[in-house]
């Protein structure tokens, strides 16, 4: 004691003085459900894509929604996007162009590399590459499975080939798909090879057999179509097909997105009956956690920090980056901290910053008195307090 | 060599301060002490002080202005007095709590209402608890003596110190005061401040802390102003080697047989040793303690002083109401569990300017040493004089 100064003095960051002893509350970063994702059949994790995009990491942005969507270039050109119609940035001048910043991260973020190494999970095989049947192909082929996609046609994508140019060029389909299957090292039996197939039936081999009846099924000879490879399967497979999911049997194109979050479905199915838990759980988790907990409100935003911009861009397309950067920068990313740095500013106690990676929050245990300060000026309510 | 000038207690003071070469003098005047900022703002016009003089808007600006320049290594100055002390309340508290080495006079008047700009030390003794060191001057020599004492025990323990003169019996009374010599005054406290607030490397001063380093920094400073009564026992004793006076925590005048003795803090003692003289030609042993210090509070002092007494009367100059005299009460809790069983009366004979007349006092006390006080008594030993009838 008798080394304490005349008066405290602290230089710096008042180490010494653990304040976080009179916590009761602590503030915590909760990616919360924008209204966006909660809206989405496949849960497209828009803030989180948008503010990656923003930070100019289109790498990570395009990482993140290829985890959940397989064909983001397609559902950024075909999508009904009902995530538009919850957007809450409409009650301060009009919605976000969602799907315009999905199709142009599609088409203009560098191409991932596929995860190194062999497939070693059990082989299957998914007849019809419509959009059903590439997300199911998809998400078994990223949980290792070694997965034969088997169509009639010459390209991927079922219906989705028989679109006229405008609303989806072969180019634009044939860059997805191939991204898909790069992705998710998929063995193709398409075309020629298929004919070979329906001629000499199927592979004995295999453990799992999904099959998507919402495919386009072309004109074929006797016996030589994919209800008839499906009709010769041998017994003591796993089998799949998208009946209960597609009662109608088929999917329009703006229903792209739904199609893709079947194939989801049935991957997770799958994974579950052929008794791979860890991946099954893992799948199950993607699917289930834009669900849980309720979506952020309007009440919730603070309107009070934004201001309101002029009318966005028309037509489907961006002209520039500058545009799309321009437009993915009105996202209120609610629920999702952007690192905006309000709170920072806010904190009495410089107990929040940014982590060293500089990619999260972090709260400093020590000296955080739990005032909740940061989670009343957190414009967007990704911090909250919690016990 | 040391000169002697004419000099009231104000114009004292400020050639103290001019003397101690303050650097900053912050100031607001008021009844009686607008003389000491009025002569130190001339001694800076006509380039005799070196230092900043600082029209503020109230004193409350003028004590926060010298805890900024304390804390950034200057030494500081300031005088004021009542209402003029009681306004400036708040940022006493943060000068002794951030440790600031300031003087400040206070010239000793009542507080309003009713309006009254006589002497009266309510203002002073109201900011007891502040962590304020208080001295009590004797006269006009004891004015410009004591300051510069104060700034060599402020310095060195670092805390702000009072210094305070009774209104008008000193701030307007001349008196001949012997000034020091510049260089010898330069000797005894050389400016050693050394600047708290470094641009160079910025730091928080004084900010939040938890209860166990706020009682820690408490404990430090309570006992660093008990210390300061041994620090300016030695700066007192180093001031009568350099310049032949001294200004002693205690005054005593023939305390040594006295069966009542008299007690004043201020300039009335001069008056209570007529009174004493004059109760010993009536035959009763009377003695007169002065009490310059009241914080540090030199209890032991006081109890060797007053070891034989049977009774202490305190002439008051101010009062708690509710308790009674604030002085008496200090020496009732001062005397607490010393042996003797003082007897402690309050005698309020100096309120509001009040003269304090030997006569009046010696009979008062022979009184009450005969168990028959004049005034009305509520069994409270407080006794009150010149009361309207």
């Amino acid at each position: 004691m008798a080394a304490l100064p005349k008066v405290p003095i602290t230089s710096g960051d008042m180490v010494y003085n653990r304040t976080g002893l009179w916590r009761y509350l602590m503030p915590a970063v909760q990616e919360r459900t924008a209204p966006c994702q909660a809206a989405c059949a496949l849960g497209m994790p828009s803030p989180s894509f948008i503010n990656d995009l923003l930070r100019n990491d289109g790498v990570q942005a395009l990482g993140r929604v290829l985890a959940v969507n397989p064909l983001p270039g397609v559902t950024g050109r075909l999508c009904y996007h009902p995530c538009q119609a919850k957007c809450l940035r409409k009650e301060l001048d009009q919605s976000l162009k969602i799907q315009m910043l999905e199709r142009h991260l599609a088409d203009t973020a560098p191409e991932p590399a596929a995860a190194p190494g062999n497939q070693t999970g059990p082989a299957a095989a998914v007849l019809g590459a419509g959009p059903l049947g590439l997300g199911a192909a998809y998400f078994l082929g990223l949980a290792g499975l070694e997965v034969t996609l088997i169509d009639p046609l010459e390209q991927p994508g079922g219906f989705l080939t028989l679109l006229e140019p405008g609303k989806l060029s072969p180019e634009a389909l044939g860059r997805e798909s191939a991204r898909l299957i790069g992705l998710a090292k998929l063995k193709t039996v398409m075309g020629a090879e298929f004919a070979a197939l329906a001629a000499e039936g199927p592979d004995q081999g295999w453990a799992l057999v999904i099959h998507d009846q919402t495919a386009h099924a072309p004109d074929s000879a006797p016996g030589q179509s994919l209800a008839d490879l499906a009709a010769r399967l041998p017994q003591g497979q796993i089998r799949l097909d998208s009946a209960a999911l597609c009662p109608g049997g088929a999917y329009k194109a703006s229903q792209v997105a739904l199609a893709l979050a079947a194939g989801r479905e049935l991957a997770a199915q799958a994974l579950s009956a052929l008794g791979l838990s860890a991946q099954s759980d893992e799948l199950r988790e993607l699917i289930e956690h834009p669900r849980a907990g309720e979506p952020v409100k309007a009440e919730e935003i603070r309107y009070d920090l934004f201001e309101a911009a002029g009318p966005g861009p028309e037509g489907d397309a961006f002209a520039s980056e500058e545009q799309a950067l321009a437009e993915a920068g009105r996202c209120l990313s609610c629920g999702h901290c952007n690192l905006c740095g309000r709170c920072m500013v806010f904190c009495p106690d410089v107990s929040l910053s940014v982590n060293p990676q500089g990619s999260a929050l972090q709260v400093d245990e020590m000296h955080c008195k739990g005032c909740g300060i940061c989670a009343h000026e957190c414009p967007r309510r990704a911090l909250v307090m919690t016990r | 060599m040391s000169t002697n000038k004419l000099l009231t207690g104000t114009e004292a003071a400020a050639h103290a301060a001019l003397l101690a070469r303050v650097d900053v003098v912050p100031a607001y005047p008021i009844t009686p002490q607008t003389v000491i900022v009025e002569t130190l703002a001339e001694m800076i016009g006509r380039g005799e002080l070196d230092a900043a003089y600082i029209n503020v808007e109230s004193e409350h600006s003028a004590m926060a202005s010298c805890i900024g320049a304390a804390a950034a290594g200057a030494r500081a100055f300031t005088a004021t007095s009542s209402q003029g002390l009681a306004l400036m309340h708040e940022v006493l508290h943060y000068a002794a709590n951030g440790r600031m080495p300031i003087v400040m006079v206070n010239a000793n008047r009542a507080l309003a209402p009713p309006w009254n700009l006589y002497c009266d030390q309510s203002d002073s003794l109201a900011q007891r608890d502040t962590g304020w060191l208080q001295y009590y001057c004797a006269d006009c020599q004891d004015v410009m003596d004591s300051i510069l004492v104060a700034y060599k025990v402020a310095e060195e323990v670092s805390l702000p110190v009072m210094i305070n003169l009774d209104a008008f019996y000193l701030t307007h009374t001349s008196e001949a005061v012997e000034l020091p010599d510049q260089e010898a005054v330069d000797a005894f406290i050389p400016k050693q401040l050394k600047a708290a607030l470094d641009t160079e490397h910025p730091a928080t001063y004084g900010n939040v802390c938890g209860p166990e380093l706020y009682t820690s920094i408490r404990y430090n400073r309570h006992y660093d102003a008990v210390g300061a009564l041994e620090s300016w026992q030695r700066a007192s004793q180093a001031y009568a080697q350099a310049f032949g006076r001294s200004c002693p925590p205690l005054q005593t005048y023939k305390t040594e047989d006295a069966e009542t003795i008299l007690v004043v803090a201020g300039s009335a003692s001069g008056a209570l040793r007529l009174a004493v003289d004059q109760m010993r030609e009536q035959g009763h042993a009377a003695g007169m303690v002065r009490l310059a210090m009241l914080r540090p509070f030199p209890g032991e002092m006081i109890a060797r002083a007053v070891g034989g007494a049977k009774r202490l009367v305190v002439v008051e100059r101010g009062v708690s109401s509710g308790m009674g005299g604030i002085v008496g009460q200090e020496l009732r809790a001062g005397m607490f569990g010393h042996p003797g069983g003082l007897d402690i009366w309050s005698l309020f004979a100096g309120l509001g300017g009040k003269d304090i007349v030997p006569e009046e006092i010696a009979d008062e006390a022979l009184a009450i040493a005969a168990g028959k006080p004049s005034g009305p008594e509520h069994g409270d030993h407080c006794i009150w004089t010149g009361l309207l009838p």
